[in-house]
């Protein structure tokens, strides 16, 4: 379990994170989502104790980070996959890790087990793929067989069948009941790995909702018609409450009304109806309309988009 | 600030029975061990050291025609021992890279997410340091030193360890070399930065003396002096009025090394990793 209270980081006169409070649960993978800047990766840093705080707290299975007295036995962390010293085998690196938290040898043969990693255990990490290091990161992060996990942008950079073993990874571990708590980016990723999101924009809190609220709560959706007499239906439509917006292809797309409702009013009036489509906000356009404004870096053609 | 749940506590208690004051260094000696640049710097350093203070002593020639004037100013010490000139930068890379490779990696997280007492890494860092480097300093300083003597011999001028100073000498520069491996990992924990750390341990050890002796007398011996410098630690006569004895010279060079960690260690708590 990890409490965020009240976490504000400044940098100079830039505030990454502002007055930002959540809980992460154990037992189900919780995604952290912001666009780039958003202050994803400096509340990870904080709840590490790599960063100190401006104000508000972080706790950590209770504790402040830097009350824990083997960490590594209560959280992993994988950061960044290239914070590895290239002239040291795999094998090296976890060793060193291991160490200095009391973890025998067994253990490092164990994680790179895990992570399927024995074969190259005893080569310089200087010419592994981005994925073997992701490996190599999430095996160290596994060293002390932690109840919480912590993953920053796992997934970057990642071929789909690593993206796919990422994936079934960090669901296997909250079903095991620890708490994982995995940033990204991408809405469409965390979509298919995480049961719950914590979405920040600008270093604030946007949302704290399962997956599934996540969607209904973006506004979006709308009712696809077709029908040979368009023109009548959408005059109808209208008069009923709906609001019926023209398609280029002759469709009407239509909100304000449900489609059973459609369906019986065009009934009502014998108006044929060739499509009838209920179209469900997507998870990115849900995303995107939350953190709307919270993005710090924002193409500058984007008002051009249709 | 909101209450924080009780039940959700980790124990505070270690699993294993190993203790941190035996984890810690075993993991830095780990990291030492298992890089090549240990390997190359320390290979660096001895080789450096012994030729080169071979060479110059084997360039020693036509000793027993040279004025007396002159022969009184030869210091059979210091021609032995020059090569350490070159070996006290191979130390002080070696304690810079210990962690400022840490943090051109961006290992530090790591290792501080692993460790959140910080002092408590660097000071492991400083005492697997130390006792990496002692057996190679010795080592190098009293093979540069015998050898030296030896090609010294036919020109009649050698020195022995029994020779009053000698030991002081072999044994001070040894220690140098121990003091700069120390300042290299201190400036390294305060710049974080591989190439500003070798940059300003150089200078501190090899520029900084030099330019400074360019001051107008009496100042260029006052400041210089203060300064980690290896030359009053080998030297047989004192070479200007006013400059320290060796054992004086280490303990300046010694006091910079504690003051450059003793600087890292109150630095690494208070800034983000």
């Amino acid at each position: 379990m990890i409490e965020v209270r009240g976490l504000t980081k400044r940098y100079g006169a830039t505030v990454a994170v502002d007055d930002l409070s959540f809980d992460v649960l154990p037992g189900r993978v919780t995604g952290f989502l912001g666009p780039n800047g958003a202050g994803k990766s400096t509340t990870m840093r904080t709840i590490l104790g790599l960063d100190a705080p401006s104000a508000g707290e972080v706790r950590v299975q209770g504790r402040r980070y830097g009350q824990l007295i083997w960490p590594l036995h209560q959280v992993g962390a994988l950061l960044d996959a290239n914070a590895v010293h290239g002239g040291r085998s795999a094998y090296s690196h976890l060793w060193c890790i291991a160490k200095s938290n009391g973890i025998g040898k067994q253990r490092v043969a164990e994680v790179l087990g895990m992570t399927g990693l024995e074969s190259v255990a005893g080569k310089r990490v200087h010419g592994f793929s981005l994925g073997m290091k992701q490996r190599l990161g999430i095996a160290s992060a596994l060293l002390g067989d932690p109840a919480v996990l912590l993953f920053d942008e796992p997934v970057n950079g990642l071929d789909p069948e690593g993206i796919a073993w990422i994936r079934r990874f960090m669901q296997s571990l909250a079903a095991e009941g620890r708490t994982v708590f995995v940033s990204s980016h991408l809405m469409s990723e965390m979509a298919l790995t995480a049961s719950h999101v914590v979405v920040i924009g600008r270093g604030r809190l946007v949302a704290d909702v399962p997956i599934s609220d996540f969607v209904r709560s973006g506004s979006g959706g709308d009712v696809l018609v077709r029908s040979p007499r368009g023109t009548d239906l959408a005059a109808i439509l209208t008069a009923a409450g709906g609001n019926v917006v023209p398609e280029p292809d002759g469709g009407l797309s239509v909100t304000g009304l449900d489609a059973p409702s459609i369906a019986g009013i065009a009934a009502e009036h014998g108006i044929a109806v060739h499509e009838l489509a209920t179209r469900a906000a997507s998870l990115e356009e849900a995303y995107m309309e939350m953190t709307a404004g919270s993005v710090e870096y924002r193409a500058q053609n984007q008002g051009a988009k249709r | 600030m909101t209450t924080m749940t009780v039940q959700g506590q980790a124990p505070a208690a270690t699993p294993g029975t190993v203790s941190r004051a035996r984890a810690l260094p075993g993991s830095e000696w780990i990291k030492l061990r298992s890089v090549r640049s240990t390997y190359l710097t320390m290979a660096a350093a001895a080789v450096a050291s012994v030729s080169i203070g071979a060479i110059s002593s084997a360039m020693v020639s036509g000793y027993a025609t040279t004025p007396p004037q002159v022969r009184a100013q030869f210091d059979s010490f210091s021609r032995p021992l020059s090569g350490l000139v070159f070996a006290q930068l191979a130390f002080g890379v070696l304690g810079a890279l210990a962690i400022s490779s840490e943090y051109g990696t961006g290992t530090i997280r790591t290792s501080l997410a692993a460790v959140p007492h910080r002092r408590c890494v660097l000071a492991a860092k400083a005492a697997v340091l130390t006792i990496a480097v002692t057996p190679l300093a010795l080592v190098i300083s009293f093979a540069s030193f015998l050898l030296g003597q030896a090609l010294l011999h036919s020109n009649g001028v050698s020195a022995t360890l029994a020779t009053p100073g000698a030991l002081t000498a072999v044994l001070g520069a040894a220690g140098y070399l121990i003091a700069v491996t120390l300042l290299g990992l201190g400036l390294g924990a305060v710049i974080r930065n591989t190439a500003g750390a070798i940059t300003a341990v150089t200078a501190m050890v090899l520029l900084l003396p030099l330019a400074l002796g360019e001051f107008p007398s009496p100042w260029n011996v006052r400041l210089e002096r203060l300064m980690p410098d290896l030359s009053p630690i080998i030297a047989r006569h004192a070479s200007a009025p006013g400059n320290f004895t060796p054992s004086i010279a280490l303990l300046v060079s010694a006091a910079w090394a504690a003051a450059a960690v003793a600087a890292g260690l109150f630095l690494i708590t208070r800034r983000d990793a």
